[in-house]
């Protein structure tokens, strides 16, 4: 009987002292930490912009372009930019072209629309073949949402007589970095 | 009922016809996009050693992507642009393009999916102390599809710029001058507004980027406009311009442009340009006065 109530009583204490041991895990801390780094992304909403005509004989060749971006500068050195170039100027020849035009006026001019926390350029500029040219900038610590903001240039094209009759396509790169 | 299974059958087939054709002529307005962490990358490393890496890029298109990767010069113009070049010949003494290689170069990203990029920078034994800068360039190949009519295929690349600090450059540059330029004319011609130019020169082996605050005062002293320095670098044994385009309209008057910068040394350096503004709109007359220039402890 007596070694019943021994057992029984160290039962009971090893119950408690688990329970305890239990007790101490569950109020346990730990830490996590994260590495927040600064990052951007920056998405062509549509693969190809169509260049039309639609006032006037010989009115201006006009379109659009709309992007996506996604951006987060650092609090003091941040900074970055989007900029284009005519990676590759319009082609089949005899239409209209960047970087011999037919006619020295002749030029791809554009203009920039962008939402904050983006800049936009000080348009119109004109798109060259030979150098990258502003779309936004952005400054330190800039944050866009987390669906990203948006930011579109407005294309206009010289419709020059002395272009023959036909269909011509160029392609223009948007670069995004933080220089 | 024959009859009438034959005439539902015909037009579902010119339905279909017309469905084939709509597909055909309308073009897929393919997404193209990409994404990078992180986006710039700063070491500190000694002659010969190697160190590797990686950036994390991920797709933003919305399709299977084909991404192109290259190893870039760069540097920053006179519109204070950053210009990512394969080859840029001026660039080619403190560049580290030559010494940076990445991992994998072909690339393809399904919808969503993203790659560790490993780069590795091996350096030569014998590099002189000072700032090397270049640039590791992603570049999603050119939509397939082509614009009805005449228009521009888009493509999407995005860079990651790197500086690799050999020794302890000391930093050695100075504000140099401000002036007061118009903007490129607009539609009708007309001055579009002003800006401020900030040039540094960097005469040292070491990249700075200046901190400090642009400002414009009227002829009684008052602050009228106020902004920051934009974080670009001054790269070394160079001038550097830093663009303000103007939000305040300049009425006819005198006008005071002021700066106070940090270039890294621990130093204000401190300029101003006296501006008057005629009535007309051509260019201001800017008093011959030197830019006075007082660093301050």
């Amino acid at each position: 009987m007596k070694k019943k109530l021994l057992l029984t009583s160290l039962g009971l204490l090893l119950t408690a002292s688990l329970a305890h041991a239990q007790l101490g895990t569950t109020t346990g801390t730990t830490t996590v930490s994260v590495a927040v780094a600064a990052e951007a992304a920056l998405t062509a909403i549509t693969g190809t912009s169509t260049l039309a005509s639609t006032g006037t004989n010989f009115s201006t060749y006009t379109g659009t372009t709309s992007l996506t971006y996604f951006i987060r500068t650092t609090p003091t050195s941040g900074s970055g930019s989007i900029v284009l170039k005519v990676t590759t100027d319009f082609a089949p020849t005899g239409g209209p072209s960047v970087g011999t035009p037919p006619t020295g006026t002749d030029a791809l001019t554009y203009s920039c629309t962008v939402s904050s926390p983006g800049t936009a350029c000080t348009g119109p500029l004109t798109a060259k073949t030979t150098a990258t040219t502003t779309v936004a900038t952005f400054g330190a610590d800039a944050h866009s949402t987390f669906a990203g903001n948006s930011a579109s240039v407005s294309w206009s094209l010289t419709n020059d007589p002395l272009y023959k009759v036909g269909t011509y396509t160029a392609t223009v790169t948007f670069t995004i970095s933080a220089a | 009922m024959s009859t009438h299974h034959h005439v539902y059958r015909q037009c579902a087939l010119a339905v279909f016809g017309a469905l084939l054709i709509v597909g055909a002529t309308r073009p897929a307005r393919a997404q193209l996009g990409l994404g990078l962490a992180p986006m710039r990358v700063e070491l500190r490393m000694a002659p010969g050693q190697q160190y590797s890496g990686s950036l994390k890029l991920s797709s933003e298109s919305d399709g299977k992507a084909r991404v192109r990767a290259e190893m870039l010069d760069f540097n920053i113009d006179d519109k204070a642009t950053p210009q990512f070049e394969r080859d840029l010949p001026q660039e080619a003494a403190y560049s580290c393009k030559k010494w940076l290689s990445l991992n994998p170069m072909e690339i393809e990203l399904e919808k969503g999916g993203f790659l560790l990029v490993r780069y590795t920078l091996r350096l030569p034994t014998d590099l002189p102390e000072g700032s090397y800068n270049c640039a590791a360039g992603f570049s999603t190949l050119p939509a397939a599809e082509t614009p009805a009519g005449m228009g521009m295929r888009m493509a999407v690349r995005i860079v990651a710029a790197f500086y690799v600090i050999v020794g302890s450059p000391p930093i050695h540059g100075k504000l140099k001058e401000i002036k007061l330029e118009p903007l490129p004319a607009g539609k009708e011609s007309e001055p579009e507004g002003w800006q401020a130019v900030v040039v540094f020169e960097n005469s040292g082996p070491m990249f700075f980027r200046p901190t400090g605050k642009l400002e414009v005062l009227d002829a009684e002293g008052k602050v009228v406009e106020t902004t920051d320095f934009p974080s670009l670098p001054v790269l070394r044994q160079r001038d550097q311009r830093f663009l303000f385009p103007l939000k305040t309209h300049l009425e006819a008057g005198h006008y005071k442009l002021r700066t106070r910068v940090d270039i890294g040394t621990g130093e204000i350096q401190e300029g101003s340009l006296d501006v008057a503004v005629e009535p007309t709109p051509e260019a201001p007359e800017v008093q011959p006065a030197p830019v006075p220039q007082h660093p301050q402890p």
